[in-house]
């Protein structure tokens, strides 16, 4: 919170000298509940979040600020700021300093080289995919050459992922991660840095990239205690169209991953996709696998994961209500993680939802939280 | 002019005859590809920018309102277009992209997510979906190939006092969402002022109406429009303003750094 409280006057004092600025406001307001059928329906959660987006827009440079208030019944009211950053352009270049989320790759709902910004984990992965990535503090530069686009992200400041409290439901083994971070100190040879080359084109879209980052998710030492190490990429992802199929692929090389504390493995992950539309519906499914190349035996991680997603979405009564399910199918301990979600437009502006998050199986990634199926609503004015 | 007066020739005969199978009007110097191929090769500027409000309304007669700025560029072999949606605000800063040219097979579709932070290629065969909620198909909104349907003239009408010529046209796909359309086309202007959609068992589904249009710059320019879904008791009004037309838009405008940040 205190380089966000930093960065805000700085961002502030810059916006007060751009002239002949253009102000927009815009924001949404929402209420979220969800309770546990198989544990009496007591709450999971209970949550009204407002967030708020600042945009001021000048001839060659922007600011945004998103600014967040959310009162859970866990935590209380807490004061958040999603990004806060400014953007600098040229004929050529564009430039954004601050806190911000950056995101790579085709694949949905699966992080493969989607690897930059961290995620919100403190309710598993339920989040939407628009809510579920943090902000980094960085300096990212994109310099464009026809169809060609070429990027660098430098991130001074480690930002690992937010895990869940250790009394939460989505921990299951209770772990304390409080500390993890308490070793990585803000100097220049802490910091990340990547790189991406990507090319959109009527036939073929893709990128290339690579990065030297810290693992966004702690490890557990030797101590008992928990810390983060470092880890390289490369990788890249694809999407095509053919007739009237969109085929996505995307696929990454990790080194440096340490499975526990002593042990340290590099893995190759990788999505292909496809993307149609039958009888209105419009469908998506991704086969992906992981694979450790240098595998030993050991209890936290098979060599081999295998997962599928299944997505579709259709809309009725004039656009007003929308279904949707996502799917994630693990096959290795076969488990899966169901989510339908029905919205209803009331107006333009406010929506309703309903939706569950299903989970089967004993073990694995989401059978692991068989007991935390969830049915949920919530209401959103948008303004 | 030689070839005309042959065939009104032979049409006389047959009409004598009593074999010719549709009315023949002796008025119209057209052939119905002809008819067609001249609303679709009707002028248009090079660039355009303007700014689209689509309202729509169900049989309750309440209203929903979406707001665009879109941004079309089309040299003559490739369209390329750009829509920034700024309202209602659970869509404000979402973009759409397309280039399309003669062949459909080449046609790219982006879509940019800003909660999302990506631009996501999409499948042409989203082409049948409702855009937006209105009562347009993404298909409805761009510009049909006279040479994916099979065109008959079955009359001619004054609408508004401007004389049209009424075109049947029958898609060569079978499987395409309208089974036919009907389109009263004004031989002075080159402009569909009305067009009968018939959905796949064949009844009248849609009826499109041109309700205004105006010389810009040298070019006839649609400004307003109502789509009329009769199944369904809910209409779309469309209407275009502040044109800019020839601003010497670049195709490095159509990007998808574009998308992302809008034009500036």
């Amino acid at each position: 919170m205190k380089k966000k409280t930093l960065l805000l006057p700085f961002i502030l004092l810059i916006v007060s000298q751009i002239y002949g600025t253009d102000l927009s406001l815009h924001g949404s307001l929402q209420n979220y509940i969800g309770v546990l059928p198989s544990q009496e329906f007591a709450y999971s959660i209970m949550q009204n979040t407002f967030d708020l987006s600042i945009d001021y827009y000048g001839d060659n440079s922007a600011v945004h600020l998103s600014p967040s208030l959310t009162y859970d019944l866990d935590t209380d009211l807490s004061v958040g700021l999603t990004e806060a950053y400014i953007d600098i352009y040229s004929q050529d270049m564009d430039v954004r300093i601050g806190e911000q989320q950056i995101i790579y790759g085709k694949a949905d709902g699966v992080f493969i080289t989607d690897v930059v910004s961290p995620k919100n984990l403190t309710e598993f992965i339920l989040p939407d995919f628009d809510e579920i990535r943090l902000g980094v503090t960085a300096l990212k530069v994109d310099y464009y050459n026809e169809e060609a686009t070429y990027e660098v992200v430098w991130i001074p400041l480690f930002t690992p992922n937010t895990m869940p409290e250790a009394d939460s439901i989505w921990n299951v083994h209770a772990i304390d991660f409080s500390d993890s971070t308490k070793d990585i100190d803000t100097s220049l040879e802490n910091s990340e840095i990547f790189g991406k080359y990507s090319r959109y084109s009527p036939t073929i879209d893709f990128d290339i990239m690579g990065g030297y980052m810290w693992d966004d998710e702690p490890t557990i030492t030797t101590d008992g205690d928990f810390t983060h190490h470092r880890m390289g990429i490369i990788g890249g992802s694809f999407s095509t169209t053919v007739h009237n199929y969109v085929i996505r692929g995307e696929g990454a090389w990790n080194t440096g991953k340490y499975v526990n504390a002593t042990l340290k493995m590099d893995y190759l992950h990788y999505m292909g996709g496809i993307d149609f539309t039958l009888n209105e519906w419009n469908m998506s499914a991704q086969f992906i696998e992981k694979v450790y190349l240098n595998y030993e035996d050991n209890n936290a991680v098979d060599q081999w994961q295998n997962t599928i997603t299944l997505m579709a979405h259709k809309e009725f009564y004039d656009n007003t209500l929308l279904f949707e399910v996502f799917t994630y199918v693990e096959f290795d301990d076969l488990n899966a993680l169901i989510r339908p979600k029905v919205t209803y437009s009331l107006s333009d502006d406010i929506k309703v939802m309903a939706g569950c998050n299903i989970f089967l199986g004993d073990s694995g990634t989401f059978g692991q939280f068989n007991d935390n199926s969830m049915i949920y609503t919530k209401i959103k004015l948008s303004f | 002019m030689n070839k005309h007066r042959t065939t009104h020739h032979f049409m006389s005969i047959f009409l004598l005859l009593g074999l010719f199978p549709t009315t023949v009007f002796a008025q119209i110097n057209y052939s119905a590809e002809q008819v067609i191929d001249n609303v679709y090769e009707r002028p248009t500027p090079e660039d355009q920018k303007a700014e689209l409000t689509m309202t729509l309304e169900n049989s309750r007669g309440d209203q929903r309102v979406r707001e665009i700025q879109q941004y079309i560029k089309d040299d003559g072999e490739e369209t390329k277009k750009i829509m920034f949606f700024t309202a209602p605000s659970d869509v404000r800063n979402t973009s759409f992209m397309s280039f399309s040219n003669d062949n459909e097979e080449n046609e790219s579709q982006w879509i940019y997510l800003p909660a999302l932070k990506k631009v996501k290629r999409i499948s042409q065969g989203n082409s049948s979906d409702y855009f937006m909620g209105s009562d347009f198909t993404y298909d409805d909104m761009g510009e049909r190939l006279p040479s994916e349907d099979t065109h008959t003239i079955i009359g001619e009408e004054t609408i508004d006092g401007v004389h049209c010529i009424k075109v049947k046209s029958i898609p060569l796909d079978p499987d395409y969402m309208y089974s036919k359309t009907i389109t009263w086309v004004s031989d002075t202007y080159w402009i569909g002022l009305k067009k009968d959609f018939y959905d796949s068992d064949g009844a009248l589904l849609k009826t499109l109406t041109v309700t205004g249009y105006e010389n810009i710059d040298g070019y006839w320019m649609i400004t307003n429009s109502k789509m009329e879904n009769i199944q369904k008791d809910h209409k779309t009004l469309m209407k275009l303003d502040n044109f800019v037309l020839n601003a010497g838009m670049q195709d490095s405008d159509f990007s998808v750094r574009t998308m992302t940040k809008g034009i500036r």
